[in-house]
């Protein structure tokens, strides 16, 4: 049944991008059909996203710069309030079970939200085409990781650093699976506060929340238990995204017509995604979302080089 | 090499006590609780107004400056393009226009941006009765980056 739906799903989702690439060239539309046709559009990209285990604004990105009419200063941020506000609706949940350390999320943030302020600088001040063509090869690489990588529930770690014990980081959740108590810890902090500045910056940038990159470096390179990363990232996010939230909507690059639609479609399907996640096939889903970013990624770079 | 589990056992060894109690209780800490309700409540808060003023604006009422239906002239601009075009305000200044429905928008969006320092400003509170020196440092900072970035000072050229 979950499977049906979701091919449904899928059909809808291409049906009204298709549509919206029509309506995209066509003068005689009404005004309110783009507002709408985004509500259905994030409510979809919020089902796939919770499904896949993604931020919805890696996927919002991408779909909407290549689908609507909308000038890429305003998706890029509406694309930061839209995982500001995922973020705020997850991140209370996660941090009220021990799957988010506050402890480590104050100093990740602290630079990632420095550093986005000049990602968003940047963001503002690049040509459009240039930045384009950034996108979309990071999206398509951000598919390639998806394909690669591979996280690990329970990495092995060394001896913590020395920032890392003596900023006291570390803690312990119930894992239901084991139904046993789960210490960790992290190592390896200064390397992981270096990628996050950079991370910071892609995240400003480009408008999209940086789950795809927290996840792997708080997982792979710090060595927190995946759980911990996953809520870690989720609970980063509302730090990271508001300071360039910030800019862009001092700049006066956020229109309401295009993120309020946005934040609320997103974020009723990422509730309703979150629901069929019971019984949904996540690999299955994994491997729709890795072909919807490897064609966001490829209509993106086809752009910025004028052949799109 | 250890697991996550046996690492903490060596780390334990070699700590303190009061550290022992913050990395191995799987309770969640009092700050942290705290910070949880403030993100949760006022996010709430922040989509209600967002979708109270949204209608109000799509249903043209509070004489928005930029009607709705006349947006599609202006969102395939640049956002220097379009403010030229509108003559919107930029930074704080849409503050003094919030009785158009158009400005009253962006009340909502405004708050969720605030919804982290308000968050933060109780790990403030709480760090200091702590007397945890390195994560009042670190607290501070970051409510002042964000204050910062919210004041509109930084400004990019068109």
């Amino acid at each position: 049944m979950i499977d049906n739906f979701f091919i449904h799903a899928s059909t809808l989702f291409t049906a009204t991008n298709v549509a919206v690439a029509q309506a995209a060239g066509t003068s005689g539309v009404p005004w309110w059909i783009w507002p709408l046709a985004l509500l259905v559009t994030t409510f979809l990209i919020g089902i796939v996203a919770a499904l896949a285990g993604v931020g919805g604004s890696v996927l919002y990105v991408p779909i909407v710069s290549s689908f609507f009419p909308f000038n890429f200063d305003f998706i890029r941020g509406s694309g930061l309030f839209v995982a500001l506000a995922c973020s705020l609706s997850a991140a209370p949940k996660l941090l009220k079970l021990n799957l988010a350390s506050l402890r480590l999320v104050i100093p990740l943030a602290l630079i990632a939200s420095t550093s986005s302020i000049g990602g968003a600088y940047l963001g503002l001040s690049l040509p459009q085409s240039i930045l384009k063509i950034l996108l979309g090869l990071l999206i398509t690489g951000i598919a390639i990781l998806f394909i690669f990588s591979k996280n690990s529930e329970f990495p092995k770690i060394g001896h913590p650093d020395a920032l890392a014990r003596y900023l006291n980081i570390g803690g312990a959740y119930f894992e239901p699976s084991s139904g046993k108590d789960i210490t960790w810890s992290v190592w390896r902090l200064p390397a992981g506060l270096i990628l996050f500045s950079g991370i910071g910056i892609i995240a400003g940038m480009f408008g999209i929340g940086a789950g795809w990159a927290n996840v792997p470096v708080l997982n792979m390179l710090l060595g927190a238990p995946l759980k911990i990363a996953v809520g870690t990232s989720m609970s980063l996010l509302a730090i990271t995204d508001t300071s360039a939230a910030w800019i862009y909507l001092n700049q006066g690059a956020v229109l309401p017509i295009i993120t309020i639609p946005s934040v609320l479609g997103i974020m009723v399907g990422s509730r309703v995604g979150v629901k069929l996640l019971k019984t949904a096939k996540p690999k299955s889903i994994r491997y729709i979302v890795i072909l919807m970013l490897l064609f966001a990624g490829l209509k993106s770079l086809l752009a910025g080089l004028g052949w799109g | 090499m250890s697991s996550q589990t046996h690492a903490q056992s060596i780390k334990s060894k070699s700590s303190t006590g009061g550290q022992n109690d913050v990395l191995t209780n799987v309770d969640v800490s009092p700050e942290q609780n705290i910070y949880a309700n403030i993100l949760l409540v006022c996010s709430w808060v922040g989509i209600v107004v967002m979708l109270i003023t949204f209608i109000i604006y799509m249903g043209g009422l509070f004489n928005p400056l930029v009607k709705p239906s006349d947006m599609p002239l202006y969102w395939k601009l640049n956002v220097h393009q379009y403010l030229q075009a509108t003559n919107a305000p930029s930074g704080w200044n849409w503050l003094g226009l919030i009785n158009h429905g158009d400005y009253l928008n962006l009340v909502g969006l405004a708050f969720l941006g605030i919804v982290s320092v308000l968050g933060y400003i109780s790990l403030f509170i709480a760090y200091l009765r702590k007397k945890d020196f390195p994560y009042i440092i670190m607290v501070s900072l970051e409510i002042i980056v964000i204050v910062l970035a919210a004041s509109g000072i930084f400004k990019v050229s068109g």
